[in-house]
């Protein structure tokens, strides 16, 4: 009797782990952006699929709803998105295409990280003869390890809403991002003391929240507005810019055209420069902390 | 054009007073106006074509302008609205085409949608007009989805659990605009659909569609729409030609119409990167049978014989199957310069054609200022009637106000 009933504990603490598997059934994480999955990465160790639509080489704002992101989004549980309107132009016909009930708002498995941080150059009056801007102002929140942050809390929150019996799990690995990423941020701060007031061309507003972040000052575009592609007569005016108000450095993406960089650098005797811009933007840049430093050490060395 | 009015009216209001929240409504409008230099349509072989497959008007023109809303509804239900102006000698016409609402949120990835919408055959249909990279549909659809095809009726679609794209999709429809013109109110139409596809690699992605489309047309529901006066006298003109082919009128045939499609998509860009360039190949044939009979008005000049009437109308009972393709290439080699080209052709059976194969062969090239605005000249060789080349010149202007557009694979 004694042998047997214990020989029953042992089958029963087997088929309990086995009735327990299922309940830890990986959640599938759809990411818009390569910053996303690796934010999403962070919170969530082995306890998920991620899955990023795009690379650090594709404009975020130009991608296609094609086949395959259908199927993806289909299989979703959670979409984790920048929002304020960047993907306004494929993420509504994959949500319709991918006939998937769980991923159509934010009160289920649905995460703008617009809606989670505050937003800079939110414009008082939108028309289109300003560009392609959005009346939610800039979407590349991501580049500022304060928003960062921010962004880790209000994504712990969905994930343990999503998934609550891996809460315990999503909230220690939250701690232990945010202690790591507190220090690293500390460092980077201090870094950054070097690049105060240092004035630079970009290409579009991509570097918005970094220079922010760092004191920068973007004093001129290659796009004329936003949206649109550098012209000569625009980098004309950019080109006299750099000449009168002692510009450092240009600056670009993996997905924009150098060629305007390029160009500005050949015409001055200032240095242009590809930043990662997000993860998987160059070798280094494999997580959000080398994509950081990436950028700082990139900075530093061109000027 | 007041109704419009009232409405623009009401959209400008509620727009302006809106915070523009993520859940918001979505309003467009698109501006498709332009400039034809063409000859006079005379028909698509001798087969029966309705208004839009005349393709574009001759001058000035404001085609398919279109303003359309769109939102969720609430949780379970998102809904579309697409009002089209199109001018028809001198009047424009306000066509409702789509009022349609879709769920969101029903289980095992099934999507249901009901009222009016573009039905999901092929490649071009599902897609709205000013997407397009061309000024005017490919040759074969103009000819036999007059354009595009939308009708009331409902949509199921459910998408297959397997890691590759997997949809398959079914249409009850009403059968009553064109190319459908089925008797009562029941089911005149009806369609079956699978689509796949997927990524070859980071720059290379396909898509591939095989569907059904099937018309129990008849006669007597049939209301053509324009072109008729055109198509008389085009008959007369043709008939007294020594081996010209009768022209049938649009509605002259009743009986069950079939339609196989297959479709086939290749998108290109460099890492993936759609912004700067791009390249698009796509192809779609049609393979299409009518079992029925053809309404034919045959005249008896021979005979010189002073009977009641000169034309005698028959019935002839007609078993017969066409064929139809198109290919089309687009290239945007800067994110403001796009270039394609496209032929389609068109294989009738008697009685329609004997040995001529209509064709129409394409060219355009496009400035995009922005993503909103799109001017494109376009040039098309039209051979769609025997021993006649029409070379068609068109400038277009195609712009969008409002909501952001998709960018539909």
């Amino acid at each position: 009797m004694h042998i047997n009933f214990k020989r029953f504990l042992i089958s029963l603490a087997v088929l309990s782990t086995v009735v327990a598997l299922p309940a830890k059934a990986e959640l599938n994480i759809f990411a818009c952006e390569p910053e996303y999955a690796a934010l999403a990465q962070e919170l969530v160790g082995d306890e998920a699929t991620i899955y990023s639509a795009t690379t650090a080489y594709q404009d975020p704002h130009f991608i296609q709803a094609r086949p395959s992101l259908i199927s993806k989004m289909r299989r979703a549980d959670l979409v984790v998105c920048a929002g304020a309107d960047l993907e306004i132009g494929w993420l509504p016909m994959l949500q319709a295409k991918s006939n998937n009930r769980d991923v159509q708002s934010v009160d289920k498995g649905l995460f703008y990280a617009s809606d989670h941080v505050v937003n800079l150059d939110i414009p008082v009056t939108v028309d289109r003869s300003m560009g392609d801007v959005h009346s939610l102002g800039n979407p590349h929140v991501h580049l500022d390890p304060e928003r960062i942050a921010q962004l880790a809390k209000a994504l712990t929150n969905k994930l343990s809403q999503l998934d609550s019996d891996n809460s315990e799990i999503y909230q220690n690995n939250l701690a232990d991002f945010l202690t790591r990423w507190q220090q690293a941020t500390v460092e980077w701060q201090s870094q950054a003391q070097a690049l105060k007031g240092l004035k630079v061309i970009a290409y579009h507003s991509s570097f918005r929240y970094l220079f922010e972040f760092l004191g920068m000052q973007q004093v001129g575009d290659l796009e004329p507005k936003p949206g649109l592609p550098p012209t000569t007569s625009h980098l004309m005016t950019v080109l006299d810019i750099v000449e009168k108000q002692q510009v450092k450095l240009v600056v670009y993406t993996g997905y924009q055209d150098k060629k305007a960089a390029s160009w500005l650098q050949e015409k001055t005797n200032i240095n242009s420069v590809q930043l990662p811009y997000t993860v998987g933007g160059n070798e280094q840049a494999s997580d959000l902390f080398s994509m950081m430093t990436q950028h700082i050490n990139l900075i530093k060395s061109a000027i | 054009m007041k109704l419009i009015n009232t409405t623009a009216v009401v959209l400008a209001t509620s727009f302006s007073g809106a915070a523009l929240a993520q859940d918001q409504l979505n309003i467009s409008a698109i501006i498709n106006v332009g400039f034809t230099e063409r000859d006079d349509f005379s028909g698509v072989a001798g087969y029966g074509v309705d208004e839009h497959g005349a393709g574009l008007k001759q001058g000035f023109w404001t085609d398919h302008t279109e303003l359309a809303i769109s939102a969720p509804i609430d949780d379970m239900f998102m809904g579309k609205l697409t009002i089209v102006l199109d001018e028809h000698e001198g009047e424009t016409e306000v066509e409702l085409e789509e009022a349609f609402i879709q769920t969101t949120a029903l289980p095992y990835d099934l999507s249901l949608r009901f009222g009016r919408f573009l039905s999901n055959v092929g490649y071009l249909n599902g897609k709205h007009a000013h997407t397009d990279s061309f000024a005017d549909r490919p040759l074969v659809y103009r000819t036999f989805l007059n354009g595009h095809y939308y009708d009331d009726g409902v949509r199921l679609s459910w998408l297959a659990p397997t890691d590759m794209y997997l949809e398959f999709g079914t249409e009850l429809l009403k059968g009553g605009s064109m190319p459908a013109y089925a008797e009562g109110d029941g089911i005149g139409a009806y369609s079956a659909f699978v689509k796949t596809g997927g990524d070859f690699n980071i720059e290379n992605s396909w898509q591939l569609g095989a569907s059904y489309l099937g018309f129990d047309n008849d006669e007597g529901s049939c209301s053509s729409h324009a072109h008729e006066d055109e198509h008389e006298e085009h008959d007369d003109a043709e008939m007294e030609e020594e081996h010209g082919h009768e022209a049938f009128g649009v509605c002259d045939f009743s009986g069950s119409k079939d339609y196989y499609i297959i479709d086939a998509v290749w998108k290109w860009a460099p890492n993936g990167n759609y912004k700067y360039q791009n390249f698009t190949l796509a192809t779609e044939y049609f393979f299409v049978e009518e079992d029925g009979e053809l309404h034919h008005e045959e005249e008896h000049e021979e005979h010189e014989e002073p009977i009641t009437s000169l034309a005698e109308e028959h019935l002839d009972s007609i078993d017969v199957s066409h064929q139809g393709f198109y290919v089309s290439a687009v290239y945007q080699f800067t994110p403001n310069w796009a270039a394609g080209l496209r032929y389609s052709q068109i294989d009738f059976d008697e009685p329609y054609s004997d040995d001529f194969k209509p064709e129409v062969s394409t060219a355009m090239v496009e400035y995009r200022h922005s993503h909103f605005s799109t001017v494109r000249l376009q040039y098309n060789q039209d051979k769609s009637v025997e021993d006649i080349t029409d070379d068609q010149i068109t400038l277009q202007f195609n712009m969008a106000l409002g909501a952001h557009g998709a960018h539909q694979f």
